[in-house]
């Protein structure tokens, strides 16, 4: 085909400009492939620990847990072993202990606290038949006394055997002796994936780690000869109920699923981001596209007038664009790779993750990477290349420019296409999961868009930004839950984005115009700036909305992050009470907990008045009326008001007895709760309970979910063994200052170090420096897309200047200095940026107010909006402008004039 | 000029071609009304001052523009029933262009420049026909270079065998002298009549140019939009005598 090779010539013939437009393509897909390459080798490595960590065993018993964390069940009774043994065909049975936050301190009375992962203590395996510890140095641990460590840690934090060391357990701090190292589930490498394990006779760990009441779970194996499922059954008989076997098989997969969860949220998170860098690659192409048919019309008119039919036309167009997309795709795939590494290697130098990686090459990181790269590349160029069709021969001879590709007009197709939007739009809503909301949203505003501008130009014009608007109102009014509305707002969003694309042409022109006014002050040339920028306002806009994506998002962020600083700020300010908190180093979103015994070392202390523990569990009850988990907070209810303000309505102190509850209004409402009243509930351990409402309180700020439970309710059922205080607050005697009570404090906590005693202002310090860290990478990640939009910017510019190559001869040729043509592309390139800066920062402010409106006011009840902040993006965007006009100046200001005049 | 009709073996023709431009006060008649015919095999001009319609009429009868009223030919096909794709389709099998401004394909060699029409027709190149229209043009040993790489001269030699190439019914030529200078014109002028005379080309040339017009065998002259003359086997002389009856 005569066009396929002219349209693989054209693509060829500028390779900077091909390689440029490439760019951005390229680095999306390589993100895309990257994350795809990084959360699959993770996968391979924690499915392959998950094999390791539960092997050498064909049952395990535990407890059977109808929802919640399988850490807090219930310990299994000390007894079972002895009757499994007596069953038939049971050999090797292995009771396990294992507990988070168990940390050996090092010989200078540090912590050895893991920071790649958690810190854990198991029990020595004496009975399995394949114990997963292999003793690498010295001897198992027998004594009550006596204890083990894994050899990475013995190595990296210098533990010795033959030492004492102190070992933090919930039960308190114990002295014991170190008799060995072992490697953990492999004989050869120890498989600890960044925790730090210690191990202790199993005596010693239910002693210890469980408060003597019982072990986590059982494992056993099939004697030879003997059926695994009949054994299986025989062990059921015998079982008490809230007991169940399980296979080993069963477990691994159970913990690959956990891991390969938390990997889902990872990946698609990273994601989000890849598709942003794409949405940005697909409007370049579309304006290098776009720019590119504007310059060809002469040839294209040729090729019309040869006997080209226009679907020819939009055919080698369309080609031309999937060269790049192709080649683009290619090298984004094979550039994915070392990125994946990269990512690899930066994270093990964050001690954060496995540090044995892999590249696995999987089939789906290809196919994705391939549909994302090349279906963009080809959903860009379409829009050019239909318009390229309706290029009429007679543009060979006369010089005219090209005329706008209008839809033609269909009634009855336009309305079938708007029928269906609508169906789209209220599928959506039917589906009823914030993805597809976010994914039929959009498709309404295209479906919205193609059939109305069938039946009415203008009104099509309108759709994407009807749609959008109508979809943010919905979003601030409607009451859906949370997630739903993230994804009415995220369609909101998108259709924003691109009815303002579709509708920005029409005020590119007065408004960099207006931007251009203080400028058009300094001189001829940058007078001129102001009316190239507002010439070709199509191009202008689409240059800017590919910054506007970047910006608008990052405006977004700011003020989500802003709003949710200040709302931690007022929460600290105004509801909390006392002077002083007790936490553990939070490894994750949640702190770790820490033994009692250290809040009644700081109760004993001269210095405190008197101390308030408190506990909490993600999952920690069910509602029996409609089976909802709930998430707990557990204190002494008497003592809560003198710590923080929980906005307590009415309460009856004659009600706070052992089964008492603290609820908020909303959740009082919802079951219909009155003080005194009784709500039944189902703990992990099934047990159900009765609980009376003894207050009533109407401020979320500290307990979020609404559900305040006395202590004794706790300990006596969610955490059984062993309890564990979550924060404690501490209330200072009068007259001891700020440094004293820190002293006191610490002289408590200098053998836990990862346990601190901070004053609210340094809580709030911490959260907001929290808040800030994740704001950084958020905003690092969105900054590669602004980058390439500055690139899409560079290259618009370069063709513009390339197309008015004749124009700026005339200019110079009227005595126009280099410097004077330098200052006008600058100042074009700043209005453009400027242009998308202001668009981006407002679409972005809309939509974080709306964030902030959406989201629970557990989170963020506060709008904060960070006018510094913003003004300075909207300067760097200038600032941004100004070095993408740097070649593109450059190289108008070196054009030779006479050859500038003669060019055609 | 009343005798039109009478010429059966028109290779086109058109009957009260009107083409009228803008409305209101801008209001402009390119052609009014214009009847003629173009004998197969012959070389044909037509002349007229700036703004006479000659560009127009051309591009109408080529299928390249619309009238607003009245009908043209290309043989017998009737190019005003005819659809957009329709049209192109015609374009790309019976007519050929040559342009003032060369026209070529910046990207593409002069072979395959001249075999652009054929290929976008997904016929086969008659390379015999292609090497004799080469070989004729005395291109045969630039057919490997760029537009960019040749002459002007050797560029419009380019676009004289694009034209040929598909072996058209008629080839028009919008002013394919415009751009050279005389010696090179001339022999541009030279092939075309050649094309006429030993290959039975009908082509029809739109020129300013009385040494150009010359070279036809019949020049029609227009004048505001209408046909105002003709001459059989013109000189320069006599068209230049002709042109001075203009205005007055």
């Amino acid at each position: 085909m005569a066009l396929f090779q002219l349209a693989v010539k054209n693509a060829y013939s500028k390779p900077g400009r091909f390689l440029l437009t490439s760019l951005a393509v390229l680095v999306g897909v390589a993100l895309t492939t990257a994350v795809f390459v990084f959360t699959d080798s993770l996968r391979t490595t924690l499915g392959d620990l998950s094999e390791d960590i539960e092997s050498g065993y064909d049952l395990a018993i535990r407890s059977e847990i109808p929802f919640g964390n399988r850490l807090d069940a219930a310990p299994i009774s000390l007894d079972l072993p002895d009757e499994l043994m007596t069953v038939d065909g049971v050999v090797g049975v292995q009771p396990r202990v294992i507990e988070f936050g168990i940390i050996p301190n090092k010989s200078d009375g540090s912590a050895a606290v893991a920071n790649r992962g958690p810190n854990i203590g198991v029990n020595w395996e004496e009975t399995a038949l394949n114990p997963r510890l292999y003793i690498s140095e010295g001897r198992p641990p027998t004594a009550i006394t006596e204890f083990a460590v894994d050899t990475d840690t013995a190595e990296d934090d210098d533990f010795v055997v033959g030492q004492t060391y102190a070992l933090q357990t919930p039960s308190g701090l114990r002295e014991v002796l170190l008799v060995g190292t072992f490697n953990f589930a492999d004989p050869e490498e120890n498989a600890v994936v960044g925790a730090k394990i210690v191990a202790m006779s199993t005596d010693a760990s239910v002693e210890f780690f469980n408060a003597g009441i019982g072990f986590d779970d059982i494992t056993l194996s099939v004697k030879a000869g003997f059926d695994q499922n009949s054994v299986s059954e025989n062990i059921k008989r015998i079982l008490p109920t809230g007991l169940e076997v399980v296979t080993v098989e069963d477990l691994v997969e159970e913990q690959a699923d956990n891991f390969n969860e938390f990997i889902d949220i990872f990946r698609t998170i990273l994601l989000v981001f890849a598709f942003i860098i794409l949405i940005v690659a697909a409007f370049i192409i579309y304006n290098v596209f776009s720019i590119i048919v504007g310059q060809r019309v002469q040839e294209i008119g040729l090729l019309r007038a040869l006997g080209a039919t226009g679907k020819q036309i939009t055919n080698s167009i369309v080609t031309e664009a999937l060269c790049v997309g192709i080649f683009a795709t290619a090298f984004g795939i094979l550039l994915g790779f070392p990125i994946a590494f990269g990512l690899q290697e930066l994270l093990a130098a964050l001690e954060f993750g496995p540090d044995e990686n892999s590249l696995p090459v999987n089939a789906t990181t290809i196919i994705v990477g391939s549909i994302l790269g090349i279906g963009l590349t080809f959903i860009a160029a379409v829009w050019p290349a239909m318009k390229a069709r309706s290029i009429s021969p007679m543009a060979a001879i006369r010089n005219t420019s090209l005329s706008r590709y209008v839809v033609p007009r269909h009634i009855g197709y336009g309305s079938a296409l708007t029928v269906s939007g609508i169906a789209t739009l209220v599928l959506g809503f039917v589906v009823d999961n914030w993805l597809f909301m976010l994914l039929f949203g959009l498709l309404t505003g295209i479906l919205l868009y193609l059939g109305l501008s069938r039946i009415q130009i203008l009104a099509g014009k309108f759709s994407f930004l009807s749609v959008g608007l109508l979809l943010l109102v919905l979003a601030l009014t409607a009451d859906f839950r949370t997630s739903m509305l993230l994804g009415i707002l995220g369609a909101a969003a998108l259709n924003c984005f691109l009815g303002i694309n579709l509708l920005s042409p029409y005020f590119a022109e007065p408004v960099t115009k207006l931007l251009g006014t203080p400028a058009s002050r300094l001189g001829v040339p940058s007078k001129m700036a102001r009316s190239n920028a507002g010439r070709n306002p199509e191009r202008t806009a689409t240059a800017a909305s590919a910054l506007m994506i970047g910006l608008a998002l990052v405006a977004t962020v700011s003020v989500v992050s802003e709003s949710l600083k200040a709302t931690v700020g007022d929460i600290l300010e105004e509801d909390v009470i006392s002077d002083w908190w007790v936490q553990g180093e939070s490894l994750g979103p949640e702190p770790l907990g820490f033994s009692p015994t250290i809040t009644s070392e700081i109760a004993s202390l001269p210095e405190v008045e008197d101390v308030l523990a408190m506990q909490y569990s993600n999952e920690g009850l069910r509602t029996v009326e409609d089976n909802q988990v709930k998430r707990i907070y557990s204190a002494d209810l008497n003592s809560v008001p003198n710590y923080f303000n929980i906005g307590l309505k009415k309460s009856d102190s004659t009600l706070l007895e052992d089964n008492a509850l603290y609820i908020h209004e909303d959740e009082a409402s919802k079951y219909g709760l009155g003080i005194g009243s009784f709500i039944s509930v189902e703990f992990m351990d099934q047990s159900q309970m009765d609980l009376v409402v003894a207050g009533i309180f109407s401020s979320k700020s500290v307990i979020d979910s609404g559900w305040l439970l006395d202590s004794s309710v706790y300990s006596s059922n969610v955490n059984l063994a062993p309890q564990t205080d979550d924060f404690v607050g501490v209330l200072i005697k009068n007259g001891v200052s700020e440094d004293q009570a820190r002293v006191a404090l610490e002289s408590v906590l200098v053998d836990y170090e990862q346990v601190r005693a901070q004053t609210k202002d340094e809580v709030k310090d911490e959260a907001e420096n929290q808040i800030n860290q994740t704001v950084t990478i958020v905003s690092v990640l969105l900054f590669i897309s602004v980058v390439l939009a500055v690139l899409g910017v560079a290259i618009t510019l370069a063709l513009s200047v390339f197309e008015r190559t004749k124009e700026i001869g005339l200019t110079r040729a009227v005595g126009a200095t280099r410097k004077q043509i330098k200052r006008m592309i600058r100042v074009e390139g700043i209005l453009v940026a400027l242009f998308g800066g202001l668009l981006g920062i407002g679409l972005g402010l809309v939509f974080g107010i709306a964030c902030v409106q959406i989201i629970p006011d557990d989170f963020v009840s506060k709008l904060d909006i960070p006018w510094l902040l913003i003004l300075r993006n909207l300067i760097i965007a200038g600032v941004a402008g100004s070095l993408a006009a740097y070649f593109p100046a450059r190289r108008a200001a070196k054009l030779k004039v006479l050859d500038a005049i003669n060019h055609e | 000029m009343s005798d039109v009709t009478e010429v059966h073996s028109a290779a086109a023709r058109a009957s009260s071609a009107t083409k009228i431009y803008g409305k209101g006060d801008t209001l402009v008649t390119a052609l009014d009304s214009v009847d003629i015919s173009f004998e197969a095999g012959k070389f044909s001009a037509i002349m007229g001052p700036s703004g006479s319609g000659k560009s127009t009429l051309m591009h109408c009868m080529a299928g390249l523009d619309n009238l607003s009223s009245g009908k043209v030919f290309i043989g017998d096909t009737d190019l005003t029933e005819l659809s957009e794709k329709e049209l192109t389709l015609l374009r790309r099998s019976n007519i050929g262009f040559i342009f003032q401004s060369f026209n070529l394909v910046p990207t593409l060699n002069a072979l395959e420049n001249i075999t652009l029409p054929i290929d976008l027709s997904g016929n086969k190149v008659d390379t015999d026909w292609v090497g004799q229209i080469t070989e004729v043009v005395n291109l045969s040993d630039r057919l490997k270079h760029k537009p960019n790489e040749l002459s002007g001269g050797q560029q419009q030699r380019v676009a004289v065998s694009r034209a040929l190439a598909s072996k058209p019914n008629i080839i028009f030529a919008d002013e394919p002298t415009g751009n050279l200078d005389s010696k090179t014109g001339n022999e541009i002028l030279d092939f075309m009549r050649l094309a006429t005379t030993d290959l039975n080309q009908t082509i029809v040339m739109v020129t300013h140019d009385p040494v150009a017009a010359s070279y036809s065998d019949r020049v029609i002259f227009l004048e505001d939009g209408r046909v105002v003359g003709e001459i059989i086997e013109p000189t320069a002389d006599s068209v230049i005598d002709q042109m001075r009856t203009f205005g007055s």
